[in-house]
């Protein structure tokens, strides 16, 4: 069949098999205004960037030196040697690091106002973490720049229901206020942990449209980055407390998703974690799920899976599009700190989750179990939700 | 510092400057020895044969149908049956409220072995690896308030395919259905029966008549029918490569083909009733590459027929998720394989699915575990995308290029086959099942040397393993209702008419002269039992024992610098020279249960560990084993068991064991054995009991520990 005639003829099919009327309906739109077509047939040069070699990445909460001893050495007993570990201090941290010699890589973060002193070189790395809803940078220029990184986590902005598009350009806008504050050199600093929500195919495309449009904003601040740092992990948003246990299939195919856009580090998220203390029982779940799709899918044998998918290539297309279009409506305001402070922001993301909520009130969107397919024989009460989980908590399950 | 200005910056200008990045160049080789590049380009792509295609339309690579998921989504499709009629009837009746929308019918042992439950020898495997059906009363009872016109059905049956098929159809038509409204699919596959799975009782020869029997009658009767679902998903089960499962699946289909054209059939009346069916396992993309190169092969062998109806050039499928994948370790790490494999199905464009429930590695699944499974398919149904749009895949170099390896793969194989003169007489001279053992023999030595990891079993093992819930049949109980029931119907029926129509059905088996399964509809409707049936069939057919080879070798190429492999050689020569004769063990399956992999892995992984081994035949009593053991002189019997009916077996055996004061003779058990048989089966006298995923270097070290101590 020759290449130019192949949307013709499908449509054609399509129309001879279901009628017009029908054909219609199979074309739909994403909460974000991006048209979904039954089918693509062809790519753009699309350009990918190879995943590297991902890794799975633990977490911790420091409470004391031998809590965090014990439960590094139980997650080195999982072959994964990446560790987040939150709420230290740098000395406790080198102080872990010479116990585990060197068989783990810490990722410390730390308190900003606790690392002004330290001025000698850090065998270890600690990362200051940006919250998306401050509305300024956080000052570096007291310290010794180089030796921390500034990791911007834009996942509560998706936990509170804002789209794709929104998620991408307010992460790429507070990473460029940076680079607009403290000049170039802060690009290398950067790094960006996403959440991943549940649609598949927009989430892969999601993560190489953050590398590429990264890559385009350090290019023009003369500091090109190609491989920024990124980390994914599942949203909260769509989990629930009604049958817990389908959160582990929701956040397999949120792990899998990260992964095959290229993230560098996955975190998954523990299928009681909206309602339990973290616990040796799911944790262990947690982490078996991630070595599972190291091990035993083969996925991580090849560096560009999704390279040449039509319709992966579309997605990245048009996402990158109407994200960057974004990304530039902000900065002409004056930047995102700006447009944050002004309410905007918050403005934005609470028109897109009013939407989205009522997409699921009038069943245009499922979730399992919450507006469809429910049981009560499996539920659990909503209202063991652990206090105080994110801030302006809008999980789906709770409207 | 001055804000950066974006105005003026364009992507269209960004895309065109950006420069790939580095290739690497390693590469990995697949179980299917398919050498995998770390980056696949698009000039990768150019000499492709299937590329450029429109799902609906020859070949059909992208799917089946043209709009796919998103105008349907595929068929929820749950396996299940156990116990009796009843009892799965109420279980089928909440997966249908429940969101299901097809029912898949699993048959117990006897069931699928042609044996009516009132046989004595059948008592360990009645109602434990599904529904006990003996008559069309049970089967009444099985689909008892399911409107069959609405609901479709599909059956798990080739060896008793004739009277349930019978039982099926008189069912639909005495609670009021016609039977031209029915829909589902009989798998009515017997030729990977004799391959892998060994559910037959015919010959193969004898058995594909009633093949062509069936597609004839339905052709004929029952347009919305799927005659015949030939399955992929029993040789991956046996260890076969995504490449042997793809040929030797297509290869069986082409052979029903043919048989159906040998019965003066024409192509166009049974071609687009055929299915497919196949395992999903863990390899991601191999299996969703598996399914684009399954159509396109499948269209291009079927061309060769002439059909005028491009309907019957197209091949569609129904997927199970790998029960071979699932640990006993961990169970509710299976989550999570089942969602990656479910996955796997949904992208390579299955037209429906069975998920598997978390415990199905240790048992039958529980209510909760079968909700689980269930939601993982509503969830990729309606949470993740996937009926947006065809074959989202599509286009990706590397799955394009995976397509076309399998597709070259594939088509050797087949050749070797075509080579042997067809399926049938590949199978006789055994290269199938041959080729289907080295290659499981293969996956097990990679996992003994830990060069494939599965986690929780082989790395990452947990110190403390959580128990789950398992459903429990009470075999006896099932037994003694499905005999009454028996007893109840032989009372009510006229016995002089049942006699005449089986009559009828063996001198119709003898002189090949009319149809059977129309013969069997109507002993169904007189009441005749299925073990009566199938016993008329048999008179003239006679029952199949096949010939049991194992293959060597193969494990110890993969294992001599193992360590483990070392000190099992050692020990094995140990006991040698102790005893004047080198260790002997008889492996062996009883009862029913057909299920060989493991039985045949350890088989030729053993004589390659310096054992004498002597491989029981299948469908043996407990009795038969424990003869063969003194025959044989062994020091070990080992008792393979998948399904279930290890309690009653086993008990069996060593009451044979203390009759012929044989107590001696050591028995060692392995397969599904959950634990809290564990204790019931050490009291009777087992001496090691080794679940799924155990290493074989590891039970060899501890049975020869065992019998070195002993003597």
């Amino acid at each position: 069949m020759k290449r130019d005639n192949i949307d013709k003829i499908w449509s054609q099919k399509l129309i001879k098999d279901l009628g017009k009327e029908r054909f219609k309906e199979l074309f739909s739109k994403s909460i974000e205004g991006i048209k979904i077509n039954p089918f693509y047939s062809s790519d753009k040069e699309s350009f990918f960037y190879p995943s590297p070699k991902w890794k799975i990445l633990a977490e911790i909460n420091h409470t004391s030196f031998k809590n965090s001893l014990d439960e590094i050495n139980n997650i080195l007993g999982y072959d994964i040697h990446n560790i987040a570990i939150f709420n230290i201090d740098i000395n406790e941290a080198r102080k872990l690091v010479s116990k585990t010699k060197n068989q783990m890589n810490f990722f410390c973060f730390v308190k900003d106002n606790k690392i002004y002193k330290s001025t000698d070189s850090n065998p270890f790395l600690a990362i200051l973490s940006h919250d998306c809803f401050d509305i300024k940078t956080i000052n570096l220029s007291k310290i010794n720049r180089t030796k921390f990184k500034i990791n911007i986590d834009s996942s509560p902005f998706k936990n509170l229901g804002c789209n794709l598009v929104q998620e991408v350009a307010f992460t790429l806008g507070m990473g460029n206020e940076y680079l607009n504050t403290y000049g170039k050199k802060t690009a290398s600093l950067i790094s960006f942990e996403l959440g991943q929500g549940g649609d598949y195919f927009f989430e892969i495309a999601k993560i190489q449209v953050i590398r590429r449009l990264w890559h385009l904003i350090t290019s023009h601040h003369e500091n090109e980055i190609t491989n920024v740092v990124i980390t994914a992990k599942p949203t909260i948003r769509n989990k629930t407390i009604k049958n817990y246990n389908n959160n582990l299939i929701r956040t397999t195919s949120e792990c899998m998703s990260a992964i095959l856009g290229g993230c560098d580090y996955i975190k998954s998220q523990a299928y009681d974690y909206l309602f339990n203390d973290k616990n040796d029982f799911s944790e262990n779940l947690m982490l078996k799920q991630l070595l599972i799709i190291k091990e035993e899918t083969n996925i991580d044998k090849v560096d560009n899976i999704c390279e040449g998918s039509y319709y992966i290539s579309y997605l990245m297309e048009n996402i990158m599009k109407e994200s960057f279009n974004l990304f530039k409506k902000i900065e002409k305001k004056g930047g995102f700190f700006k447009y944050l402070s002004s309410g905007a922001i918050i403005r934005e993301i609470e028109k897109n989750n009013k939407k989205d909520i009522g997409l699921y009130q009038t069943k245009n969107k499922i979730l399992v179990g919450y507006n469809a397919y429910t049981d009560e024989n499996f539920n659990k009460n909503t209202s063991m939700e652990k206090p105080n989980l994110l801030r302006n908590n809008f999980r789906i399950e709770t409207f | 510092m001055q804000r950066k200005q974006f105005n003026n910056i364009f992507l269209k200008d960004f895309n065109k400057r950006i420069k790939k990045s580095k290739d690497g160049n390693d590469t990995y080789q697949s179980d299917e020895e398919i050498e995998l590049k770390r980056y696949y380009k698009k000039n990768n792509l150019k000499k492709f044969e299937h590329l450029n295609s429109i799902a609906g339309i020859g070949p059909f690579v992208r799917g089946p149908y043209s709009s796919m998921y998103v105008n349907k989504p595929w068929t929820i499709r749950q396996y299940a049956g156990f116990s009796t009629a009843e009892e799965s009837n109420r279980f089928y009746k909440e997966s249908l409220k429940s969101g299901q929308k097809g029912l898949s019918i699993a048959f117990d042992l006897p069931t699928h072995r042609g044996y009516d439950s009132d046989n004595p020898n059948m008592i360990g495997d009645i109602g434990k690896a599904g529904v006990a059906i003996d008559s069309v009363e049970d089967m009444k009872l099985l689909f008892d308030g399911i409107p069959l016109d609405k609901v479709s059905v599909s059956m798990t049956m080739n060896g008793a395919i004739i009277p349930i098929m019978a039982f099926y159809i008189v069912c639909a038509e005495e609670s009021g259905c016609q039977i031209d409204k029915l829909s589902g699919t009989i798998q009515n596959d017997i030729l990977k029966e004799y391959m892998v799975r060994n559910t037959f009782i015919y010959p193969p020869r004898e058995s594909m008549k009633l093949t062509s029997d069936i597609l004839y009658f339905i052709s004929k009767k029952m347009p919305k029918f799927n005659s015949i679902s030939i399955s992929g998903y029993h040789m991956q089960e046996a260890g076969a490569t995504a490449d042997l499962e793809l040929a030797y699946t297509l290869a069986n289909g082409i052979e029903y083909v043919r048989a159906a054209l040998n019965k003066g059939l024409d192509i166009d009346s049974f071609a687009k009733r055929f299915s497919f069916f196949w395992c999903i396992g863990m390899n991601h993309f191999m299996e969703i590459a598996k399914m684009r190169a399954a159509r396109f092969l499948w269209h291009e062998l079927l061309k060769e027929f002439k059909p005028k109806d491009p309907k019957s050039l197209c091949l569609r499928a129904h997927c199970q998720t790998s029960g071979w994948s699932l640990t006993e370790q961990e169970p509710f790490n299976n989550i999570t394989r089942t969602s990656i494999e479910a996955l796997s199905a949904v992208f390579g464009g299955t037209q429906s699915l069975h998920t598997n429930s978390l415990d199905e590695a240790i048992g039958l699944p529980t209510k909760f575990s079968s909700k689980i499974a269930r939601d993982t398919q509503l969830i990729l149904q309606n949470e993740i995308g996937i009926c947006k749009t065809v074959d989202p895949w599509g286009g990706s170099y590397y799955i394009e290029s995976l397509t076309d390896e399998l597709i070259k793969k594939a088509k050797i194989h087949i050749d070797e086959i075509n080579k042997a003169g067809g399926m049938r007489k590949a199978i006789e001279k055994g290269i199938p099942k041959m080729r289907i053992e080295q290659s499981a023999a293969k996956k097990q030595a990679k996992i003994d040397n830990s060069d494939q990891v599965i986690v929780g079993v082989n790395k990452y093992k947990l110190k403390f393993q959580d128990e789950i819930k398992l459903l429990e049949i009470d075999n006896e109980l099932v037994c003694k209702s499905q005999i009454n029931k028996i007893k109840k119907l032989k009372k009510n029926r006229n016995n002089g008419e049942v006699k005449k129509i089986l009559n009828e059905i063996e001198l119709c088996a003898k002189n090949n002269n009319k149809n059977l399964l129309a013969l069997a509809v109507e002993a169904a409707k007189r009441r005749a039992t299925l073990g009566e049936i199938s016993f008329a069939i048999e008179k003239v057919y006679g029952r199949y024992q096949p010939k049991i080879k194992s293959i060597s070798g193969i494990y110890k190429s993969k294992m001599e610098k193992n360590k483990l492999f070392k000190e099992v050689i050692q020990l094995s020569d140990n006991f040698s020279e102790n005893q004047g004769r080198r260790p002997r063990i008889l492996i062996a399956k009883v009862g029913q249960d057909g299920h060989d992999r493991g039985a045949k892995v350890i088989a030729s992984s053993f004589a390659d560990m310096g054992f004498d081994v002597d491989i029981g035949p299948l469908f043996q009593s407990p009795n038969d084993v424990v003869k063969q053991a003194i025959e044989n002189d062994v020091h070990v019997i080992g008792i393979s068991s998948l399904a279930g009916g290890h309690k009653t077996l086993v008990k069996e055996l060593f009451l044979n064991l203390n009759e012929f004061h044989s107590n001696e003779i050591m028995v060692v058990i392995g397969g599904i054995i959950p634990k809290a048989d564990h204790q019931f089966l050490k009291n009777l006298g087992v001496s090691a009991i080794f679940g799924p995923g155990s290493n074989i270097n590891e039970i060899a070290i501890k049975l020869l520990n065992l019998l070195l101590q002993k003597k």
